[in-house]
This record gives C-alpha cells, structure tokens and sequence, in this order.
C-alpha cells in the first residue's frame, strides 16, 4: 500500500523555504521520484521536471524544495512564472520573488546574478512553458554568474540548455489490470482514496469500491488533478457513478479530438466535466477570475466576479 | 472548505488571504472566457477597476502615514493585477463610471511605488532583500 506522507511540518535549520503555499492535503506516493530529482540536484545545477499540465509538476517541486532545504545555506526560493505575461519580465518577476532590487539602468537579471554572486541558495523555477526562452536565457546567466547557486524548474518543455539534467514526470503508477480488485501499491488509486475521504468522510475503500476507482484511475490516465477533481464529486455521484459519467464524457471528446496526447485529452476532459457540475453562476464565476493572474484576494474576485457569498468555496 | 478549482486561501507577503487557482484551470476558464464576449471585456474592465481602488487605497495609506513598507508589499502582491490592469487600460484607454481614463490614474497612483523601487533597489542585497 502506498503511504501518504503528510508534509515535513518542521523544515531543516540548515535552509527554508520561501513563497511555497503551505501544503494543504497530503502528498501520495511518488516518494521514489522524489528522492531521485533531490539526488539529481545533489549532481546537477539544473534540473527541469517536465510533464503536461496537471501531471503535478508544481506539487513536486514542492516536496523536493522541503526535502533538499537543508542543503542550502540561503535556502530555497519560489519564482512562479505562471502569471507572467510578457517574456521581457521574467527577470523581473524572479527579482521580486527573491526580494533583489532593481536599478533602473541595470538589467534585473545582471542585478539578480549580481546579488546571488554570494548566496547558496536553490531557485525554483515553476511554469515556465509560456516564456521558455526567456526562462533559459535567465537560468543561463545566473548559473554563470553565481557559482553557488541552483534551480529546479517546472515546465511542459524542457529549457535546453547546456547543463540541464531533464526529468520527465510519469503518470502515478496504476493498479495492475490483471487484479483490479486489488489496487494496493497503486499510487493513483491511493491519491483517489485519499482525496474521496477528504470529500466524504464515510468513503471506504473496500471490495465494491476498489475494482471502480481501479477503472476509473486508469481512465484518467494516472494524472493528479485529473484524480483530484473527480475525487472531490464521489460524496454526490459515488463511486459508480462517476465512472459512468467520465466514461461519457470521455467518449464523446475522444471522438472529436485523436490527435492529443491520451494524457491530456483525459485532463480537459475531467476539467470541462468538473466546469459542467457547477450551476450557471458559478461558471460565471469561474471563468471571470481567470482575469486574476495571480493569487487573488476574496475583494479581487468579488470585483471581477461580482458578489460571491460562500460561491468561491463552491467552485 | 470545499474547493475543487480553488486552492483555498493562505497569507501572502502582505498578510493578506488570497485563492490560488492552478495554471492549467485557469488556462481553461480564460479560453471559455474568451469565447463569452462582453463577459471578457466586463471582467477585464472590473478588473482594471480594482487594481486602480487597490492602487490609489495604498497612496491613500501612505499619505496617512500608515506605512511605506506595508503599502509597497501590498502592491508587491498585487504585481500581476496591477501590470495586467494597466496594460489592458492603456489599450482601451478605459473610463470608470464615466471617471477619467483609468491609466493616467493608474500610473500617477503608482509612481511613488515605482519610484521608491529604483531608489531602494539601487544596491541589489542591500537591506530590502529578504536575507541580512
């Protein structure tokens, strides 16, 4: 059976770590990945995780940046490039994040790799797909520019880079489809089982449920947040009906759309069938906070979403 | 709390609550709001409508001596809503309720924010970053 570990609560005194969310839910399985990207930052002063969207690339990088604190004098730092728009403020973006200040005639990656000359410290580099180049370019002039420094970044495509050591992210393993009645060791179902007890306390996983999270797990590809939003409508649909209802779902974007990859394909499904479940005002909701690129105060999302009592906590 | 889409609320720099919605939902609610019209333009108008409240409160709590500091990691925090309102607000050169255009508002707002960042930035480690 795979354990789930609850977050390291206290963190190395040798290192923190800066800007990470706290971990609100358990982190399941994927203990062996890991311990191998912690290792390959032991090697390398580069390490990409790739994978596609929902893959859990973020949540990793994460756990790896608790795991490895300890090693950095300076700590471990989040840069997140998600809500960066414009390539030309990449550099910028990862300056504020690591509270380096600017000068004005002075490109903020020169004043970056000026004031990490001296730091031990590891750069977390998450999502970078959108600005790529701009993104090497950076990690190119720091890792130059400042001996003892590193980074971890997260992207769908790798920085390519000399120096990078790339890691691409599988799936969570599924249960063997000889035996799916038995799905121990199986990290997907584990995820499923975790996240459904969150949902519903009363979720059990027995010998009626385990054969359909099995199938349904598979279904999804193995994909985290795929597992995550299904996992979070077993306490109105239950087990069974899920599975029928993604099936659905399923067949129908399938038809429409063989060319993507099977990974993806089973996200934007379960994403578009997580937006159908929501009622006509939450789905305005939704959709107008994707205006906020960033993290986004309750005042923020009423302004954009107008009133929403108890809605956000709905969606 | 019960978010499938939202990652519930934590404390930012500033103190302040804020949702995270991850990337890839968030990627997927903007397609869908690109595809609703008006709705788009109505949110990226509040939008810009309240990034220049959130901008013109912190001069309005600088000038009552609140604090610098806390002003600046306020709209610290605020960085991406701030540029994206602005740069939405120069392209449509938006009025609110029928107020003046929105990005000379905007930028005067923020100027000594910009300004108090060259200042303080002009020796990279000095006391502003995080670490001695």
């Amino acid at each position: 059976m795979v354990a789930a570990v609850e977050p390291s609560a206290v963190i190395d005194a040798a290192g923190s770590v800066h800007g990470f969310p706290a971990a609100l839910t358990s982190f399941v399985g994927r203990a062996p990945v890991v311990d191998e990207i912690a290792g390959h930052l032991g090697q390398y002063r580069l390490v990409t995780v790739t994978g596609p969207g929902g893959a859990g690339k973020t949540r990793l990088a994460g756990e790896v940046a608790r795991q490895v604190a300890g090693r950095f004098a300076d700590g471990v730092w989040l840069a997140e490039l998600a809500a960066v728009q414009d390539p030309a403020q990449v550099a910028t973006a990862v300056a504020a994040a690591l509270g380096v200040r600017e000068l004005p005639s002075v490109a903020a990656a020169d004043a970056l790799a000026h004031a990490l000359a001296r730091r031990q410290l590891l750069l977390v580099l998450d999502n970078c797909e959108h600005v790529i180049g701009a993104a090497a370019e950076l990690c190119g002039r720091l890792l130059l520019g400042a001996d003892d420094i590193r980074v971890l970044a997260t992207s769908r495509e790798p920085l390519q880079i000399a120096g990078e050591a790339r890691y691409r992210l599988a799936s969570l393993t599924l249960p063997d489809p000889e035996h799916p009645a038995d799905p121990g060791g199986s990290e997907a179902v584990a995820l499923f089982a975790d996240r459904a007890r969150r949902a519903d306390a009363s979720f059990a996983l027995d010998e009626a449920t385990a054969p359909l999270v099995a199938r349904l797990v598979a279904r999804l590809d193995g994909m985290p947040l795929a597992i995550e939003l299904a996992a979070a409508r077993v306490e109105a649909l239950g087990v069974a009906q899920l599975l029928d209802r993604i099936d659905d779902r399923f067949t129908l974007l399938e038809a429409g759309d063989r060319l993507a990859a099977a990974r993806q394909r089973s996200l934007a499904a379960t994403v578009e069938w997580s937006y159908r479940l929501l009622d006509e005002r939450e789905r305005r909701v939704f959709r107008a906070l994707s205006v906020l690129p960033g993290p986004f105060t309750l005042e923020a999302a009423e302004a954009v979403a107008g009133p929403t009592p108890g809605r956000l906590c709905c969606i | 709390m019960d978010c499938s889409l939202l990652v519930p609320p934590r404390a930012g720099l500033d103190g302040r609550s804020r949702y995270v919605m991850l990337e890839t939902l968030r990627a997927y609610a903007a397609g869908l709001l690109a595809e609703a019209g008006e709705e788009g333009d109505a949110a990226a108008g509040a939008l810009a409508g309240y990034a220049l409240r959130v901008a013109e409160d912190a001069l309005a709590g600088l000038a009552a001596g609140t604090g610098e500091v806390a002003a600046a990691r306020w709209l610290d925090a605020e960085g991406a809503t701030l540029r994206r309102a602005l740069d939405w607000a120069l392209e449509h050169d938006a009025a609110v309720d029928g107020d003046a255009a929105i990005a000379p508002r905007l930028a005067a707002a923020l100027a000594w924010w910009w300004r108090s960042a060259w200042a303080d930035r002009s020796s990279p480690g000095s006391p502003s970053a995080p670490w001695p």
